[in-house]
């Protein structure tokens, strides 16, 4: 009975504790106003920092995920009503959360303006003629390219989608693998996406024909795309032997080590060529980025970018709109957005920001991503049943299992589930 | 077969699965003692610089002070209110209730407990905890951790308190305890062994899972050990020997433990755990 | 205090006094007078666990139930109710059929393996084998990790170009073998999740075992080995079936554990290549959170459950008239 009772004050005591404990820590932060930013990039503590010592009374509580969580939470919080303030959205779930009026509409701001006018066309084409998010990250797909090994083979850079192919084929004929990704990590095989984006470029409206059943995956002219897709990427020697049980990074190893001649990746990629003291590390060859063509010989260079890739919107229901406001203006002002892309190695698209020591290699990415002709990749306006189901796709054909016709097939009906269950 | 030939046999099968169990463990080691470019460049030797500069990079920006603390509470909170709601309810569904059906009842309810995996119930329970303003606290996790973990205990207390002789109960009983009393001193007394073993499994449980911090807390300061493991995760550029670091450190208190108190751990499993 | 004082204190109170009485009378039998008061402790001691079992356990659950009726994207707040839809669409979805065979192939080949080696290693090590205490510990040690730990590490060892085991084959000349894609093949990558399944629990299912062998009393083993029985059967004979009731639960527990798996397979291959490795609890986070059909999804968790308790039972069954 002693021995119990023990047990019972003990357990009070602990309880009582724990009690007094959670409350302290709320204690703590009430006198500031406490901003919550939800994102799957990086804020950077320094910017956070930086912030709140010019603006004393908000406190900025950061919460950082990995993009598969994200969805996960976000989803999770959102249906429950526990919305932070500020949002970081995804082109894929765009459309859903907009729907649902979770984003606030913010065009009439003057922070507004100050993103490059590329940005804020997009944002408005994306918002139906309003703009409901900033841009974080801008991103361009390109090819990682190894000069020396191009030189050393006497093969010519390519300059459009022809040139692509007899290069990769050139390669292939000398017993070199012309690419290689880490297709361990899923996402990354939609970064390869060059001759459905050709498609993309030639009939525009194709990918939003599929929602209404105009027009199907199954059609000739996408089995056409696809297959020159598998001959580019999947046939026997194109992608370097183990490709399909690397991770992205380890992809990133490879073609720093100079085995590899080319590697399709996005801009965001040039922060992994940082050494540990954030200096741009010191390559064995020559390296450029070239476009992902969406052009024909002849044709004007067009590539497949977005100055729209991560965004920060406020939400609707937020009730620190003074606080969410004075953030976004903070952020986009040129100083702050500079000091925001050095400490994160984003490409914020803020006009005037000098992007050369943002990103290693930086002159070399920037061309793709904000000086050719860009187009908003299809992929982003693909349901997301769809999309996955593409991501299978390309895959499992990496993998060497099924056939072009019976994989679209799969995506096909995966549409028409999703064309169905859509109100 | 002689004694010694089995004896040397044994030894090395053993010693090769000892070995096999504990090499990726040391290979994370390595990897935190690593500077990132040359983990990148070649992971698989040895540091050449051991940078024990990564596991202070990782306990300052990971804030691990303050998660260790709060994985600390919310684990040793839940554990005492698992054991103590679970051999409580062990007790009652052995020794107290008499009905057939009431028992395979209640039995078949904490079987259908176990089999409910977490992602199934995670939206709902959200909506529920938020209502009862349980979210974003250490309060909100104890509870969960304690539901997520009863199940599994009180099954396994059913097993151990049924084989308790019913005749020491009977003559309590005659001595004049009530039925708290015989609970107080008879049943937790002797289950002892039982009790340490589900701590030690739930301890375990709760101080690996990060789905329940993840989804449940969203105020940075109030989140656990799993988490700030993640601090160092970026979606296209990880440190990854920091993160190796930070799950040395994670892993570390529980490994001390392991190996400080491995007679009461040992004793604790061994000293008649699952009798069915 | 005794129950006869508190029965008597509950009679005096005006309710339960009256109500007591009422029986009395009505009854043919008197009311055994403890019998009332009996129930006070069984729902002091049982009401905890079934209250919050029910409130954040089962209810929630019962809420997902209703959602499998529904078209639920997962983030709006309207939900359309679609009937049986979703269980016809599981009827013609093949990754659903590949997820489920993979499923009971995983939970299968993990469950029959770790109990096998962790029955091998404990008797081992119980019958005494040098340095016993440490290897007990060595081989514990793996399920501490955390999934995140395990599934890095892991993911770097098994790497074909560059991991551990790539570089041991290729210099003992195992050519062939280095090059497998473990994680990334999907020929192979059941067999890496299943390995690395293995891997992490066989020291615990081995520990729980070695707890059930020490118990068996000294005279059985001694009655044996004056019957001269060798080493196996002593083994099949004696120590196995007296370590029935713990093997039921073990085996039920992995069984259970092992259809449900999620954060290993997810974190390890995700599932991929394609759909090779999906299992269960995978395909429904990809249908529910990634694209987007949460009521699709929760429909899928159903028969999850489903199917985990009535293998459950009727492994429970089978398991339990064998302990007899």
């Amino acid at each position: 009975m002693k021995s119990f009772k023990l047990l019972l004050t003990l357990l009070a005591m602990i309880i009582l504790g724990s009690v007094v404990f959670a409350q302290a820590s709320t204690e703590k932060s009430t006198k500031k106003t406490q901003l919550q930013i939800v994102h799957w990039n990086n804020l950077g503590d320094d910017v956070i920092a930086k912030f709140e010592q010019e603006n004393p009374d908000i406190e900025v509580l950061f919460e950082k995920f990995t993009v598969d969580q994200f969805m996960q939470v976000m989803k999770t919080r959102v249906a429950s009503g526990e919305i932070p303030d500020i949002i970081g959205a995804q082109e894929n779930d765009f459309p859903v959360f907009l729907k649902n009026g979770i984003y606030k509409d913010i065009t009439d701001y003057d922070f507004v303006k100050r993103l490059t006018l590329n940005a804020q066309k997009e944002l408005l084409a994306f918002g139906d003629g309003r703009i409901y998010a900033i841009p974080s990250n801008a991103w361009a797909m390109g090819i990682f390219i190894n000069v020396d090994m191009f030189k050393q083979h006497g093969i010519k850079i390519p300059e459009n989608y022809q040139d692509l192919h007899t290069a990769a084929q050139a390669f292939r004929q000398k017993g070199i693998a012309p690419f290689v990704q880490g297709i361990k990590d899923s996402w990354t095989v939609n970064q390869m996406f060059i001759p459905q984006f050709r498609l993309q470029v030639d009939t525009p409206q194709y990918y939003d024909n599929v929602k209404t059943g105009t027009a199907k995956w199954t059609d000739p002219e996408m089995v056409k795309a696809y297959q020159e897709w598998y001959d580019l990427f999947a046939a026997k020697g194109m992608m370097f032997e183990g490709s399909l049980g690397i991770t992205y990074e380890q992809a990133y190893q490879l073609f720093a080590q100079g085995r590899v001649p080319m590697w399709p990746m996005g801009t965001w990629a040039a922060e992994l060529f940082k050494d540990d003291a954030g200096k741009p590390v010191k390559l064995s060859f020559e390296m450029d980025f070239i476009p992902q063509f969406g052009n024909d010989t002849g044709e004007e260079v067009i590539n497949a970018a977005t100055n729209i890739g991560a965004m920060y919107s406020i939400s609707s229901s937020t009730k620190k709109l003074d606080a969410a406001i004075r953030f976004l203006d903070w952020l986009t002002m040129r100083e702050n957005a500079e000091f925001f892309a050095q400490k994160t190695g984003l490409l914020f698209p803020i006009q005037g920001v000098d992007f050369s020591e943002v990103v290693p290699y930086g002159n070399k990415l920037i061309p793709a991503t904000f000086e050719v002709k860009v187009l908003n990749p299809f992929d982003v306006f693909v349901d997301p049943a769809v999309k996955q189901q593409l991501t299978v796709m390309n895959q499992n054909l990496l993998a060497g299992i099924g056939t072009v016709k019976s994989e679209l097939e799969k995506v096909q009906k995966a549409q028409e589930i999703a064309n169905l269950e859509r109100k | 077969m002689s004694r010694r030939k089995t004896q040397f046999i044994g030894s090395l099968v053993v010693t090769v699965a000892s070995l096999l169990s504990l090499y990726p463990v040391v290979y994370i080691m390595m990897i935190s003692l690593k500077s990132k470019e040359s983990f990148l460049m070649s992971p698989n030797t040895f540091p050449d610089v051991l940078r024990f500069y990564n596991y202070v990079r990782e306990w300052s920006i990971g804030r691990i002070g303050i998660l260790g603390v709060n994985t600390l509470i919310v684990t040793f909170i839940s554990i005492i209110t698992s054991v103590l709601i679970g051999i409580a309810a062990g007790y009652a569904m052995e020794k107290l209730i008499k009905g057939k059906r009431t028992h395979r009842f209640l039995y078949n309810y904490f079987v259908a407990g176990i089999i409910i995996p977490f992602q199934v119930i995670m939206l709902p329970l959200f909506k529920i905890l938020r209502t009862l303003g349980l979210f974003n606290s250490l309060r909100g996790m104890v509870i969960v951790y304690t539901v997520l973990n009863l199940p599994f205990a009180v099954f396994l207390f059913c097993a151990f308190v049924r084989a308790i002789p019913n005749e020491l109960l009977e003559a309590a009983r005659i001595d004049g305890c009530s039925a708290y009393r015989i609970f107080g001193s008879v049943i937790i007394p002797l289950s002892r062994s039982i009790i340490i073993t589900v701590a030690i499994f739930v301890g375990i449980y709760i101080w690996k899972d990060f789905s329940v911090p993840l989804v449940y807390v969203s105020h940075p300061l109030r989140k656990t050990l799993s988490i700030g493991l993640l601090a160092f995760k970026n979606e296209y550029n990880t440190n990854w020997p920091v993160l190796a670091a930070a799950m040395v450190i994670q892993t570390f208190p529980v490994l001390l433990g392991y190996i400080v108190a491995q007679k009461q751990f040992i004793e604790g499993i061994t000293g008649g755990s699952v009798k069915g | 205090m005794s129950e006869s004082s508190r029965y008597r204190r509950v009679a005096a109170t005006p309710f339960w006094g009256n109500r007591l009485r009422h029986m009395e009378q009505v009854n043919c039998m008197t009311l055994d007078k403890k019998h009332i008061a009996a129930y006070f402790p069984i729902v002091v001691f049982l009401a905890p666990s079934l209250l919050l079992t029910a409130v954040f356990l089962f209810f929630p659950a019962i809420l997902e139930v209703y959602f499998s009726f529904t078209d639920w994207d997962g983030i709006s707040s309207s939900v359309g109710f679609v009937g049986f839809r979703n269980f016809r669409l599981m009827l013609q979805d093949d990754v659903f059929a590949l997820a489920l065979r993979n499923t009971v192939v995983f939970c299968l080949s993990t469950v029959v393996l770790q109990h096998l080696l962790s029955l091998c290693f404990a008797v081992l090590i119980h019958r005494k084998v040098y340095f016993g205490n440490l290897h007990k510990a060595l081989l514990f040690v793996p399920s501490i990790l955390s999934t995140v730990v395990v599934s890095l590490a892991f993911s770097f060892i098994l790497n074909p170009i560059s991991g551990h085991w790539h570089e041991l084959f290729s210099s003992f000349g195992f050519d062939s073998l280095s090059k497998i894609n473990w994680l990334g093949d999907p020929s192979y990558g059941m067999a890496a999740l299943v390995f690395v399944s293995v891997w992490q629990y066989t020291g615990y299912c081995m520990v729980i075992y070695m707890a059930a062998l020490a118990d068996i009393p000294k005279e059985m083993l001694e009655a044996g080995s004056i019957d001269g029985t060798n080493g196996w059967q002593q083994f099949w004979f004696i120590e196995f079936p007296s370590i029935a009731p713990a093997f039921t639960i073990n085996t039920v527990l992995s069984v259970i554990g092992n259809l449900k798996a999620f954060e290993l397979v997810f974190a390890l291959t995700g599932g991929g290549p394609g759909n090779s490795t999906e299992v269960i609890a995978t395909y429904i986070y990809r249908v529910g959170f990634t694209s987007g059909r949460m009521g699709y999804g929760t429909a899928v968790s159903l028969v999850l459950f489903i199917m985990i308790s009535a293998i459950s039972f009727i492994q429970i069954k089978l398991l339990r008239s064998r302990e007899q």
